[in-house]
């Protein structure tokens, strides 16, 4: 067992039985910290994947960004959970049938994707990412995808003003 | 070498518990954390196999990218909505907003 | 410059848009986008008249929608007639507009007000430029809706609700027997398009009785819309709206579009039996000297005014009927200026007055200097004195009624002018001579004496158009293509019978209220069952028609719920039976939905691996 392999196993370890605890949990601020972890984690997973620069996005944008904004909708909304874990049910009452529906599509994709054979790259090492050369592909080959998204986010920038911004 | 079979598998069940989180769950933010989940799902998938198939194009990096730009925007758009049902119906549980039957 | 004209039409649409989308926020300043657009309207439209003046026909159009073998366009007509009438309507509502600045100042619902007035200025134009009968209908019911939501505009009032209602009913009659016609001629001639409907009446291929059909049954609504006997009795109540559209909408424009439609149509009752033309002339004329006779019995200024719009609308029928085409569009185009003149004059005294009663005003030229002599000079025009609009018009209808040898009804024509003289000079002596009745009676603001300035302008000279002064030119200009009108000798004959007639009212008046030498009551006492003729009798007559046909209705109403709705209700209760099941399912509990999508994906996707796939 190589090194990598022992680390892949510890860090899907801990991104599932994060993500476990996520969807599990009673106490709402548990939850979003285990997702900070979570997130953290699937960071290393992109390391070990030599895609150094996505790491790093990873952990500003998920485990940074929008882990402030998911404890800020938090401090801003009232939960009927307690910090103790008592009150009212976060589940609903269709979990039996969710976990059912879950387990039924993970048997789904399972069955689907592993006798799959990939065209993978055995031979070839797995190239050291590289910005520059990320860089020059976005602005060259997908310019256009790049101009879009970027529209997106300008329009949902306004859009999160106009939906929060008080009545007046 | 970890096989790619194992990441994908791995983000399979990362996804499953993502939409175990979004059918079950009865706080809004929790949906979208579990919404969350899913997202980054996929985008260990993407990765993988950017790794794995077109290491010198970085096709599923790209893809990446913009993956979350969109994550982005779905999560700023989603709470802003979660804050809105929030100040006029004083709740954030999923169930309990149901005005929009028959 | 006519290929434009349809931009007129258009620019009042917009403004409707505008103030409609702004309602709340626009407030007055509605008044300035309408104005604007109605403004603009005018200037095009006199670079449209002065495209037509040669007396060239221009004519574009464009498919509206084809379905099957049935292609049906748009587009316009612009000839003399359709730029005379661009012209009188975007001048009219334009200074009708200005004026209601003051007259309806502080109306709560002053932008509400405002476009509708844009949007019935729109309508009314796409009336005058439409190049087919469809357009045409279209339009005619978008005035006719119009006019209804301005009847109703003070709908807090119960008599100005129901007015409205009345208004368009009574319309609504006569509109059933234009769209019967419509229809006949579509069956005949495959086509609504002006120019292929004369070319094929032309040609002699369609018999003397259907088309003697089609023009009686045009005449219907004609009559609904100009307020013709015995479908009058709305207008009166019309007057229940906001003065400014009394003159717009029930004095100068849409009560025009029923001579305008018989004017358009004129070939098709030219081709017909003769009956048919007798008709509108008998109608006309009837219609003239009874509203004529009731407006001596009003004391409402409004009402007055109203009959005697019916009775000049009647002249005009009166005149299409002895085959004056061009004598009654002449008259049209004097009486939308002087009539508008009047309503609005009328409209400043009751805003300087402060009511309608005619008996509870006098004396009013000592306080309302400018709308005393405007008013003057409209009822002068209206009363038929050289060299006044109205004489002219009025002169040429009773010449061609002359020449029909139809002495009836000149003899009727003339007694009608007779009349008019009297009680315009009555309403006149009453209102704004003898001793002041009212010492808070003040002049209106400048807004609403500038427009009253302006329409004396051509309700004073615009007859001189039409005059053999100046060789009868505008009924040369106006005249149909192929008919090349004859410019008549000046009949000084019937020039001296129609002053004359004039100058007796007028001294008949005089005395009665100028001087008071005699108790008026006397005569009017004796002219005040007519009055009961017409409000009750044909009140009555048209409730009862409508209570048959009520019956009818209730009859067909049965059948139609018993046997019909029956079978519909059948299938529609099988259906609601399984959807009420199925609704169940729309619990409104998204994250079942989201349940079922997931499932609906998964068993999509395993369908596709199995069947594409493997």
């Amino acid at each position: 067992m190589s090194g990598q392999l022992l680390a892949f196993w510890a860090l899907s370890f801990v991104i599932l039985s994060g993500a476990l605890y996520i969807v599990m949990t009673k106490n709402i601020m548990h939850a979003v910290f285990m997702h900070l972890l979570t997130m953290s984690m699937i960071a290393a997973v992109y390391g070990l994947l030599h895609a150094d620069f996505m790491a790093a996005m990873q952990v500003l944008i998920y485990a940074g960004a929008v882990t402030a904004m998911v404890v800020f909708a938090l401090m801003l909304t009232k939960s009927q959970s307690r910090p103790d874990g008592a009150g009212i049910a976060v589940d609903n009452q269709q979990r039996g049938a969710s976990f059912l529906t879950a387990a039924g599509f993970l048997a789904v994709v399972i069955y689907v994707l592993v006798p799959q054979k990939w065209a993978v790259h055995e031979a070839a090492p797995v190239v050291k990412s590289d910005v520059a050369a990320m860089g020059a592909i976005i602005f060259k080959s997908y310019i256009l995808p790049f101009e879009v998204i970027s529209v997106i986010l300008l329009a949902a920038l306004i859009g999160v003003i106009v939906l929060a911004r008080k009545e007046d | 070498m970890v096989p790619l079979q194992y990441y994908i598998i791995m983000s399979a069940i990362l996804f499953t518990i993502g939409i175990y989180g979004v059918l079950a769950r009865r706080n809004a933010i929790l949906v979208l954390l579990s919404v969350e989940i899913m997202f980054n799902a996929v985008n260990i998938n993407f990765m993988a196999f950017s790794a794995y198939i077109t290491p010198a194009t970085m096709v599923g990096q790209i893809y990446t990218i913009f993956a979350v730009a969109s994550g982005a925007a779905e999560i700023g758009i989603g709470l802003a909505i979660i804050l809105l049902i929030y100040r006029g119906r004083e709740t954030v549980n999923v169930d309990e907003v149901n005005m929009l039957k028959w | 410059m006519a290929q434009y004209a349809w931009v007129i039409a258009v620019m009042p649409v917009l403004a409707f848009l505008i103030i409609l989308f702004t309602l709340r926020r626009i407030k007055e300043k509605a008044a300035y986008v309408a104005i604007a657009a109605t403004g603009a309207g005018l200037l095009l439209s006199l670079g449209v008249l002065a495209t037509v003046w040669g007396g060239r026909i221009f004519t574009y159009q464009t498919t509206w929608l084809t379905a099957g073998k049935l292609t049906l366009k748009i587009g316009m007509y612009i000839d003399p007639l359709a730029a005379v009438m661009l012209v009188v309507v975007t001048t009219v509502s334009l200074l009708v507009q200005i004026y209601s600045i003051g007259y309806m100042k502080g109306e709560k619902r002053l932008s509400w007000y405002y476009a509708a007035v844009s949007l019935f200025t729109a309508s009314m134009l796409s009336l005058v430029i439409a190049n087919n009968f469809l357009q045409l209908y279209i339009s005619w019911e978008l005035v006719g809706l119009c006019s209804y939501l301005l009847i109703g505009f003070w709908y807090e009032k119960k008599s100005a609700s129901s007015a409205a209602m009345k208004a368009f009913i009574i319309t609504r009659i006569g509109d059933v027997g234009f769209f019967l016609g419509l229809a006949l001629l579509f069956v005949n001639t495959h086509t609504f398009d002006f120019s292929a409907v004369r070319q094929i009446v032309a040609a002699g291929s369609l018999g003397a009785g259907t088309l003697t059909a089609i023009a009686l049954l045009f005449f219907a609504g004609a009559a609904g819309k100009s307020a013709q006997f015995p479908l009058h009795v709305w207008l009166p109540d019309a007057m229940e709206g906001p003065t400014p559209v009394s003159a717009l909408i029930h004095a100068a424009t849409m009560v025009a579009a029923g001579v305008y439609l018989v004017a358009r149509s004129f070939f098709i009752f030219e081709a017909a039996h003769p009956a048919a033309l007798q008709v509108v002339a008998g109608i006309g004329a009837f219609t003239a000297i009874l509203a004529a006779v009731i407006a001596v019995t009003m004391t409402d200024i409004k009402k007055v005014l109203a009959y005697s719009t019916i009775s000049q609308l009647g002249f005009m029928m009166a005149a299409l009927g002895v085959g004056g085409y061009t004598a009654a569009i002449f008259h049209l185009t004097t009486h939308a200026f002087f009539k508008a003149l009047l309503f609005l004059g009328a409209g400043s005294v009751i805003h300087g007055a402060g009511t309608q009663n005619i008996y509870e005003m006098g004396g009013l030229l000592k306080k309302m200097k400018v709308t005393g002599w405007t008013f003057l000079i409209a009822t002068l025009s209206i009363a038929g004195i050289v060299p006044l609009s109205g004489f002219w018009s009025k002169d040429e209808i009773l010449t061609e009624a002359a020449k029909s040898g139809n002495y009836i009804i000149l003899g009727v024509l003339l007694v009608t002018a007779f009349l008019t003289a009297f009680y315009m000079f009555r309403l006149y002596f009453v209102v704004f001579t003898g001793p002041v009745r009212d010492e808070h009676a003040h002049e209106s603001p400048a807004v609403m004496t500038y427009p009253l300035l302006i329409l004396a302008v051509p309700a004073a000279l615009l007859g001189l158009a039409g005059s053999p002064l100046l060789g009868n030119w505008f009924t040369k200009f106006i005249a149909l293509p192929g008919a090349e009108h004859i410019a008549a000798a000046p009949d000084y004959l019937m020039m001296g019978l129609s002053t004359a007639a004039a100058l007796a009212g007028i001294g008949f008046s005089y005395v009665l209220y100028g001087r008071r030498a005699v108790t008026a009551w006397s005569v009017v006492n004796s002219l005040s069952s007519f009055s009961w003729l017409n409000t009750t009798f044909v009140d009555k007559t048209i409730r009862d028609g409508l209570r048959v046909t009520l019956g009818i209705s209730n009859g067909l109403a049965r059948f139609d719920t018993r046997f019909v709705d029956g079978i519909v209700n059948g299938v529609g209760g099988v259906i609601g039976t399984f959807s009420r099941y199925f609704s169940r399912a729309n619990s409104g509990f998204i994250q079942r939905y989201a349940m079922r999508f997931v499932i609906a994906f998964m068993l999509l996707a395993v369908a596709v691996y199995f069947v594409l796939v493997r």
